[in-house]
């Protein structure tokens, strides 16, 4: 039984991450180009 | 306090921002390596300083894109990133057009730092600078000379920045031009007659800070004129190619063996000594064969990065940048796309960024569209696990490989794809403006170790830590995906392998193998690959195949992990068998193998073309700031691999 909630831990634990970063690539307004210093010249000048 | 880091491209600023804080930011001998500004943070006495670098530009006015962010940063004293302090970096073997810039930002009154770096160039090269001079032409600045790349000059830069004191010595500020006030963006008659006025000072002072002693022409411009020749610079660059190719398979074998081994003897050791249950068979048959697919790789990503490392450092990657720019420009193709589509070679990410230097928008998008078409290191590992698998181990002119001149032809392939493709782009989406890639031909020189090694290590970093989590993360979910099925029909497809092998005389393994693919077949993972295998048959490959390539769409090195992971679940032999032979013994239902010269090929093919990698689809996303680009490049890319793969299939079939 335990094996068994180990696995259900692990595969949703990697479910999540997954998840997380497909969003976060693609959706999120706060990506990894926080320090993206062309993008927000761009936004000041729109 | 807040320090800034300006300067031309190709003046060293990024070696000043690496030696200043100790961090290990890419440098680069062409331009277009920091097309973001870098943050880092250093102390002196206890106070902190944070060190912002900025992309390199010859004018405060900017051309580019990522040229605009200096601008709005300098003009706009209220802003929150205006610096309290700025270094600007000066290339002491050109002095005469960095001097531009500088006199801008002291025009600006800005506390400023007058960095004169490369002074190790300069002096090869006869020059000799006359720091006092130049501190008189600046009254208020204070002047420091450098060589960052090994790191002499620190400690004077460190002292120079503590001592600074602005508020005494804003009164020494004097004008170079009377009365200035920086020009709109978009005034460019302003900013050229500005220019002009700033170009002919410089003229005027020159040479009074600046001393050129005769020099002989060294042998340096007589191996330039070999190294960019139209006919030999061409040559030489595929020989280097098919040489670091060849050492890269000559010499990783051993070490990827060692590590194939010790994964393999982990996942038996584990599988024997943790009770049974499914989490043991999740660590054993999940979770370790799909970490060993990914660090099976490090010696060929390794050995690829030192080579390319050594090839920047000793300055020979600006020649390659410059006879690529010559094959570039019949095609019609930007002088600019050439430092993309290079970088690229290593990922498509940095290559994609970087294409902000062009400041045509649809010369950039062309550039952003093709250059995943490079092979990015994240390919390496399937190319050779493929190569190693259908390509026999020859000698060929009897000192080249076989299988290093295959992967060659693949980067060729991919470089040729580009170029096609761009130009057929460039045919289609009309491009009014005509870019020229401008490039200062570095000097060459030995490389520096330090920095050949720190970029191995973080290239490898990377891959093992971005690449690494993805590809666990996916094992664990196909392990489950291959393990478990709906309702009872692994149970049922158990018992009816067994009632079928019943009667046949093959022997424990042969039967205990059959059961093993009768149940992946029942599971889920075998029900998605099933529904996928009429789609991709007519390419050669089996459903299993058809699983990696969809779940290499996260990226491409998965593939690997993933086969590693359904063969270790559905391997039930006793022996110790290493991915590339449970490989080459899978067959097809008639018994003849699954993976032979056309289904690698086709496979190799495939890879070369598919827009595999979900990272570079977010990148584009974001600078295209549209769906519409990501997924175009996308669905041509995907067309592209699966017709050419199909091809390549009916061809050698």
């Amino acid at each position: 039984m335990i094996q068994v909630i180990l696995v259900a831990i692990t595969v949703s634990a990697a479910l999540f991450f997954l998840g997380r970063k497909f969003y976060r690539h693609f959706f999120s307004k706060t990506n990894s180009c926080e320090g993206c210093a062309v993008a927000k010249s761009m936004e000041k000048t729109a | 306090m807040k320090i800034a880091l300006f300067g031309n491209p190709n003046t060293g600023k990024s070696s000043v921002f690496n030696m200043l804080t100790g961090l290990r930011q890419q440098v680069g001998n062409f331009p277009g390596v920091t097309v973001e500004k870098k943050s880092g943070s250093f102390k002196i006495a206890e106070k902190e300083y944070t060190l912002t670098d900025f992309p390199g530009t010859y004018s405060i006015y900017p051309r580019t894109k990522d040229e605009e962010v200096v601008y709005r940063v300098l003009t706009d004293s209220t802003s929150k990133e205006f610096p309290e302090l700025a270094l600007v970096v000066l290339n002491a073997s050109q002095l005469k057009r960095n001097l531009l810039l500088c006199s801008q930002l002291y025009d600006l009154k800005i506390p400023l730092i007058i960095v004169v770096n490369m002074s190790d160039i300069a002096q090869r090269k006869g020059i000799s600078i006359d720091l006092e001079k130049l501190k008189e032409l600046f009254p208020g600045c204070s002047v420091v000379s450098t060589n960052a790349r090994i790191g002499i000059g620190k400690d004077r830069l460190l002292k120079a920045i503590s001592t600074f004191d602005f508020e005494q010595n804003k009164a020494k500020y004097s004008s170079i031009l009377s009365n200035f006030e920086p020009a709109n963006i978009d005034e460019l008659t302003k900013q050229v007659s500005e220019t002009k006025e700033r170009n002919s000072w410089i003229d005027k002072v020159i040479p009074t800070i600046q001393k050129n002693e005769e020099t002989q022409k060294t042998g340096q411009s007589k191996l330039d004129r070999i190294l960019v020749h139209w006919f030999w610079g061409y040559l030489i660059f595929i020989c280097i190619l098919l040489v670091v190719f060849q050492f890269i398979y000559a010499f990783a074998s051993y070490p990827m063996d060692a590590i194939d081994l010790t994964f393999l003897n982990l996942s038996n050791y584990l599988q024997e000594t943790l009770p049974e249950g499914v989490f043991s068979n999740l660590l054993s048959q999940g979770i370790v064969p799909g970490i060993g697919g990914v660090v099976i790789f490090i010696p060929q990503i390794a050995l690829l990065f030192f080579f390319i490392s050594i090839l920047e450092e000793t300055g020979y990657l600006s020649r390659v940048v410059f006879i690529m720019d010559r094959i570039m420009r019949p095609l019609g193709l930007n002088g600019k796309s050439v430092v993309p589509l290079m970088s690229s070679v290593a990922c498509a990410i940095p290559g994609v960024m970087s294409a902000r230097t062009i400041s045509d928008w649809r010369e950039r998008l062309i550039t952003i569209l093709v250059a995943p078409l490079m092979s990015c290191s994240a390919r390496i590992p399937v190319y050779t696990l493929l190569i190693a698998l259908v390509i026999p181990d020859e000698p060929v002119f009897g000192f080249f490989n076989l299988r290093g001149i295959v992967l060659f032809s693949l980067y060729a392939l991919g470089l040729i794809s580009a170029l096609v493709i761009a130009f057929i782009l460039k045919k289609i989406i009309r491009t009014k403006e005509k870019g020229f890639l401008v490039l200062e031909m570095p000097e060459f020189k030995s490389p520096r170790w330090q920095n050949v090694w720190i970029t191995v290590f973080e290239k490898v970093r990377i891959f093992i830590w971005d690449a690494g989590k993805v590809i666990l993360a996916i094992s664990v979910i196909l392990w489950a995906l291959a393990s478990f099925g709906p309702g009872n029909s692994i149970e049922k497809a158990e018992k009816d392998s067994n009632a079928q092998i019943a009667s046949k005389s093959w022997s424990e393994d042969e039967k205990n193998q059959f059961v093993a693919s009768a149940k992946l077949e029942k599971s889920y993972m075998g029900i998605m690959g099933k529904t996928l295998e009429p789609l991709i048959e007519p390419l050669g490959y089996d459903w299993k195949i058809g699983v990696s390539l969809l779940t290499s769409f996260a990226a491409r090195e998965v593939f690997v992990g993933s086969l590693a992971t359904i063969y270790a679940v559905h391997d039930t032999s006793d022996d110790n068998t290493l991915l590339i032979n449970r490989l080459k013994m899978e067959k097809k239902v008639d018994g003849t193998p699954i993976y032979t010269l056309a289904t690698g090929c086709s496979l190799l093919v495939f890879y070369v073309f598919a827009m595999q990698c979900m990272s570079t689809l977010a990148v584009v996303r974001r600078e295209t700031n549209s769906w519409k680009w990501p997924l175009f490049q996308l669905a041509f890319m995907g067309v592209l691999a699966y017709s050419m793969s199909f091809l390549t299939f009916v061809l050698l079939s």
